[in-house]
């Protein structure tokens, strides 16, 4: 099959929009970008983002600041970010998977109640569930604890979680399941053998999601957690930006250092957003 | 060997309109060690009769026999049959091996017999190249013969084929015909076969179960079913180009009994039960322009002339009706020709006009 070549013109035109929708994107990242890396507290006002100077005394800073118990203080915020991302993650993909597979593949009663109020409760804003899970946390005693804010992060994740898991399940080829219970599998070895290697890119991408959700989250974490030796980075990141003082400096410095982890594991499963696995079960 | 046996099966799906039922007091005995093959249009019930013996859909009234045991609660794992899908159904993310060790592992067969047991399929089904390779990086015919191992590598009780060669291109679709008659003739196990192709039918089949909106239209060997349909939809379904109809009213002449259509009559084979308006199937073989014996004469024209190479394909417009004719190839007539075409009246196959049913 030949692909018609556009006219000049149009290409002209398809890559301006692209250069100007890209710039868009990029100028406030490199704007932080250049904050991190210049000298001084303040951000200046020279709309170029490319800075006069360059010097790395804001990571220097950064990383070397020391907490009240004389810990380095990012190492240790690192830390409870981590933590509360991966155990978000662990808990809400074991959780999402299982209950993904069971409305994908079985009639249940109860089902669509189920699927419609994982719909529903991701209407309402952080901000609306914010009093009501404080009084929960306050009543478990988990309030200023990170598996306090595992457990909130877990029921924000997990309805997205199934809905994504289940719209992954739902592709897969009936015939597969059905091919395997002909050859003698029960429901749960289906799960192991069937399902999660061939959901692999769909439990990827959802991983990423809670984690990158979990890793980002500031304003229920800022509202749970008081002792600061706890703030995870986003809170600890507004926090050095306060009403009288503000190093925008470090500011920009932690936020770069924040991002990576991200980047990095978005690198990972990128392949997974791309191809499909299933390619060869049935024709074609 | 195995029989399998449905007894008063209905299915209806929920929702469907006005809640017809699919399938509705089926009675079929699929005897022990033959294949038989069940064919009919789309939507006729031959798919989803397959997949009730395979226990992927409950029916809704009636039960299903293997080898004597009434097994309709029973999950298909228990059910000791393998199913050969269209789609393949090939686990994508396991080797050519372990898709055709997937069942024998589940029943925690000794690794030892597992590899036996599957280099043997592997090897007679020429996969042996192949067990380390993916589903995607084999051709059509080679997933499908994996699909196929992956059910003679159990040695079940029944296998179950649905429309397994349909998504091949013609001259595979041969070669695996040949294959499953193969497989079958050595093993001798008990084979439901759904297709809606006829010439798989009429090559592969001991019996063959024809169906039309969930009812047995006929049941017999592909001859029987070729030469003695037992209704006009059989008829009609078998046979490329399809049986040519024509109408016709008995009525007395002299001593006997004739049926006279639009520009031909024949007489009525003596002690056929007919009487009033009736239908005259002929297929296109019996059907020649050349006179002799006491081939009954009608006249028309050739709107059409298709060529085959060995034969050609006349298709005639007539008082009584188009009716295609099988000829040799040196025939000489063309599009626009007037012609005579010549019925054998041995060769008629008589219908009631009302109920369609054969008569004689």
């Amino acid at each position: 099959m030949s692909v018609r070549r556009p006219k000049l013109p149009i290409v002209i035109g398809v890559h301006a929009l692209l250069a100007v929708a890209t710039m868009a994107v990029l100028y406030p990242v490199m704007l932080v970008v250049k904050k991190a890396f210049e000298p001084g507290r303040q951000f200046a006002l020279s709309p170029s983002p490319i800075p006069k100077h360059v010097t790395l005394e804001h990571f220097r800073a950064l990383l070397s600041a020391r907490g009240s118990h004389g810990q380095l203080a990012f190492l240790q915020h690192t830390v409870s970010s981590l933590a509360v991302a991966i155990a978000t993650t662990v808990v809400g993909i074991a959780l999402s998977c299982t209950a993904a597979y069971a409305l994908s593949r079985f009639r249940f009663p109860g089902r669509k109640t189920a699927l419609t109020s994982f719909l529903v409760v991701q209407m309402f804003p952080a901000s609306l569930l914010m009093i009501p899970l404080y009084v929960l946390l306050h009543e478990l005693g988990l309030l200023n604890s990170l598996s306090g804010l595992v457990l909130v992060y877990s029921t924000t994740a997990i309805p997205f979680c199934v809905w994504t898991l289940k719209g992954y399940f739902d592709s897969l080829p009936r015939e597969l399941f059905e091919a395997a219970r002909v050859d003698g599998a029960g429901p749960i070895r289906i799960f192991w053998t069937i399902v999660l290697p061939l959901a692999r890119p769909g439990i990827a991408v959802t991983a990423l999601f809670s984690f990158m959700t979990a890793w980002n989250e500031f304003i229920l974490a800022s509202t749970f957690l008081t002792d600061e030796g706890k703030y995870t980075l986003p809170v600890m990141l507004k926090s050095s930006v306060g009403q009288f003082s503000a190093d925008w400096g470090q500011f920009a410095a932690g936020a770069l250092l924040t991002s990576l982890p991200v980047m990095a594991l978005f690198y990972v499963v990128q392949k997974y957003l791309v191809g499909g696995l299933t390619a060869g079960a049935v024709k074609g | 060997m195995c029989e399998v046996r449905l007894t008063g099966i209905s299915k209806r799906y929920e929702g469907a309109k006005g809640g017809r039922a699919t399938i509705e007091r089926l009675d079929l005995t699929f005897p022990s060690g033959e294949l038989v093959v069940m064919i009919g249009p789309s939507g006729c019930g031959k798919s989803t009769t397959l997949r009730i013996v395979a226990g992927l859909e409950e029916p809704t009234t009636g039960s299903v026999w293997i080898d004597g045991k009434d097994v309709t609660a029973l999950p298909p794992a228990q059910r000791d049959l393998a199913m050969v899908f269209q789609s393949y159904a090939l686990y994508p993310h396991m080797t050519v091996f372990e898709n055709l060790a997937f069942a024998l592992r589940i029943r925690r067969a000794p690794e030892a017999e597992i590899t036996e047991r599957v280099t043997t399929v592997a090897e007679a089904l020429g996969l042996s190249a192949l067990l380390e390779r993916r589903p995607k990086a084999l051709s059509g015919g080679q997933r499908q013969r994996v699909a196929i191992g992956r059910a003679v590598v159990r040695k079940p009780k029944v296998f179950l084929f649905d429309e397994p060669l349909s998504n091949l291109d013609a001259k595979l679709r041969g070669e695996m015909r040949r294959e499953i008659a193969r497989i079958h003739k050595d093993a001798g196990t008990t084979s439901l076969y759904v297709t809606h192709d006829q010439i798989e039918a009429m090559t592969l089949a001991d019996r063959i179960v024809v169906l039309r909106d969930g009812d047995v239209q006929q049941i017999g060997s592909p001859l029987e079913i070729y030469q003695r349909p037992a209704n006009r939809f059989v008829a009609g379904f078998f046979g490329t180009p399809t049986m040519n109809f024509l109408s016709a009213a008995v009525e007395s002449e002299g001593g006997g009994r004739k049926a006279r259509g639009l520009g031909f009559a024949v007489p009525v084979p003596g002690p056929a039960d007919l009487g009033g308006e009736v239908v005259l199937g002929i297929r296109p073989e019996d059907v020649s322009l050349e006179p002799g014996g006491d081939r009954v004469a009608l006249p028309g024209a050739v709107t059409l002339r298709e060529v085959l190479g060995a034969e050609v394909v006349l298709h005639v417009t007539s008082p009584a009706g188009d009716v295609t004719v099988r000829a040799p190839a040196q025939t000489p007539a063309r599009a626009g020709d007037a012609v005579t075409v010549y019925l054998d009246p041995s060769a008629l196959h008589w219908f009631d006009a009302q109920s369609q049913v054969r008569a004689a």
